[in-house]
């Protein structure tokens, strides 16, 4: 795990964060698939985040889960499958903003409709209740200077933080570019490592799974690997 | 070793620590838990762990109870019931003893902490004396108030708005109020009775103590003998596997001594099964939760084939032990059951023999669905998740109107 002329120091710590949530009930809810494209026109980001963002956390384990939570809606309740189909294709980590991955989802039930005559309904009580979240950062404690101290801080770090880092910290990021590599590349000169961890399909493994593979990927790079 | 310590192999470190930092956050504060009784029911049996861990936390807890005469409790286990959709007669005189109870206790009750969390609807009248302090009040209601009577909820409603926040099971029991509802489950203690790893010997000792066969694959339902919980469907679904099934039917339920609804419901369970010798009826007094435990761990496919239910824990249970659950799509349990991931979910009497077959047939399925399971409920039902989004309750009614809150 010593390669000298790795260990680069950054000039400024990674400061690994815990991303937290809770989820609230907005009190309104959608029985159809067009009440649904409505919500979503008007609907506060908090609401989208809730749908695709906190689902993904709560379900990280099942894979191969469906991706969202108006899919699953739209399969389980509504009976759409040809719908969910086209709403699973959205994997919300793919996206760097809400405000696009709001605009398709808008743009995949509007084509839907207009091939729809039907305006099928939900039986009662399995409505889709719109949620939103609250999103609490907390610091885990965990700092790196260098590439062997965000080795060991990685490991010790929970599914939530690497979800914080790795995949949501896009959303903030006016070039899509997660925590992780931004650092990365900018602080300690690993372009290469940078690039490897976001190429990574975060829908194809657990988070579990992500976190072991940037650990060795990482390791790799200390021992003087590519 | 500290309470918490003891959660860390089994709820996994990094939320003992997330625990520990949003605890550092509130160090100092004061809480008080108010509700009606400390003795049975789901509420006194989370109070009765959440309250000491707290304190271990540094948040300096009480617990409170509401008390009155028996005509607050007829009232109140009206309201409960009315709450809770079921038809009941409410006169004036119920809400007087209601109201007059309540703010008879609020002179006895030391309402000065940081938090007042108010449970159910027995004591949430205390609201009206909030004016008497600084401090942020929360209603916790554990009651599915989808299908509430209009009564008894319009004389809550302005209660509840009084509050900073309030906080209910699933989405479906939402309202609309002016306050936030947070969206927070119930959970189950990994290191109860009921819920902690058995050895084998433990599990064998239990089925030769009760003289439950194991020569074939078990299909266990727990329940109250409730028709909300369905015991003859669960039967029919049974008995339409066929005249040789390749597993027996277990239901377990309650004594049905103390509840006359239960009594009758047990005697036509029992008139349902008669001459089947693949059918086992087992009637269990509530302290077993050894027993229950047991019989869970060593059965091959659990069912909760609930038409009604409120949050439906014995699910989350049956999963905990690594166990395929084939479960009625009501209440609170598709948040535990993700069809085909987590479980199965079913509609019909129909769509329960259907799974059985496959589950029977399929045991690679019905292992994953129990893998899979197992880490829904650690990561989403533990009494753990529980504590930690209490913490964050707290920081959010600290934190009003601010949907990104950096600690």
């Amino acid at each position: 795990m010593k390669n000298k002329h790795i260990l680069q120091k950054a000039k400024n710590s990674f400061v690994f964060y815990a991303r937290l949530s809770l989820t609230l009930a907005t009190g309104k809810s959608v029985s159809t698939a067009r009440s649904l494209l409505e919500a979503l026109k008007t609907c506060p980001d908090s609401v989208i985040y809730a749908h695709t963002h906190r689902f993904l956390q709560v379900h990280q384990f099942t894979g191969p889960s469906p991706a969202n939570d108006f899919s699953l809606w739209a399969s389980q309740a509504l009976g759409d499958e040809e719908l969910a189909e086209k709403l699973g294709v959205i994997e919300p980590l793919s996206y760097s903003s809400l405000a696009q991955m709001r605009k398709d989802f808008i743009s995949i039930l509007s084509r839907h409709l207009e091939s729809r005559t039907d305006n099928r309904s939900v039986p009662p009580g399995q409505e889709l209740h719109l949620l939103s979240s609250i999103r609490f950062s907390i610091p885990t404690g965990q700092k790196a200077w260098d590439l062997e101290e965000f080795w060991k801080s990685l490991q010790k770090s929970s599914p939530a933080t690497l979800y914080l880092h790795a995949f949501e910290s896009r959303l903030r990021s006016s070039q899509g570019i997660s925590d992780f590599s931004k650092w990365l590349k900018e602080e300690i000169g690993e372009a290469e490592l940078a690039q490897k961890i976001a190429d990574i399909d975060p829908h194809a493994q657990t988070l579990s799974e992500i976190k072991e593979n940037i650990l060795a990927m990482t390791a790799q790079r200390l021992e003087g690997g590519q | 070793m500290n309470m918490l310590e003891s959660y860390r192999t089994i709820a996994g470190p990094e939320i003992i620590t997330e625990i520990e930092t949003l605890a550092e956050r509130l160090s100092g504060k004061s809480v008080v838990h108010v509700n009606s009784t400390k003795v049975g029911g789901g509420v006194a049996e989370i109070l009765a762990r959440m309250v000491p861990l707290l304190n271990e936390l540094g948040l300096k807890t009480r617990w409170e109870i509401v008390k009155g005469a028996q005509d607050f409790y007829n009232a109140t286990k009206k309201f409960h019931n009315a709450l809770h959709g079921t038809a009941q007669d409410i006169t004036e005189a119920d809400f007087k003893a209601y109201a007059e109870t309540v703010k008879a206790n609020a002179s006895q009750i030391d309402l000065n902490s940081d938090f007042v969390f108010i449970h159910d609807p027995q004591p949430a009248a205390l609201v009206k004396n909030r004016a008497q302090f600084k401090n942020r009040w929360i209603w916790r209601c554990h009651i599915d108030l989808s299908h509430a009577s209009p009564l008894v909820w319009n004389y809550f409603k302005p209660l509840v708005s009084s509050y900073d926040a309030c906080v209910i099971s699933d989405p479906h029991f939402s309202q609309e109020l002016p306050i936030p509802q947070t969206l927070i489950a119930p959970s189950i203690d990994p290191l109860s009775e009921k819920n902690r790893d058995l050895t084998k010997a433990e599990i064998d000792e239990v089925f030769i103590r009760l003289k439950i066969p194991r020569d074939k694959p078990l299909i266990t339902q727990v329940s109250r003998f409730d028709r909300l919980k369905d015991p003859l469907g669960v039967i029919e679904a049974f008995e339409a596997l066929g005249p040789r099934p390749q597993a027996r039917l277990l239901l377990v339920g309650g004594s049905a001594d103390d509840d006359p609804e239960g009594a009758v419901v047990y005697r036509e369970v029992m008139e349902k099964a008669k001459g089947n010798e693949n059918i086992i009826i087992l009637s269990l007094p509530p302290t077993s939760n050894l027993e229950i435990n047991a019989i869970q761990r060593g059965s091959a496919i659990i069912i909760q084939k609930s038409l009604r239910e409120g949050f439906g824990l014995t699910v989350s249970e049956a999963l905990w032990k690594s166990k395929p659950v084939i479960a009625g799509a009501v209440g609170g349990i598709p948040q535990q059951v993700v069809h085909k991931h987590t479980g199965i979910l079913v509609h019909s009497i129909e769509g329960t023999t259907y799974w059985m077959r496959q589950l029977l047939r399929n045991p690679e399925m019905a292992q994953k669905l129990g893998e899979n399971g197992k880490e829904h409920v650690r990561n989403n039902f533990l009494l753990t998740r529980h504590l930690r989004d209490y913490l964050l309750l707290f920081l959010m009614t600290e934190n009003p109107n601010s949907d990104f809150i950096r600690l």
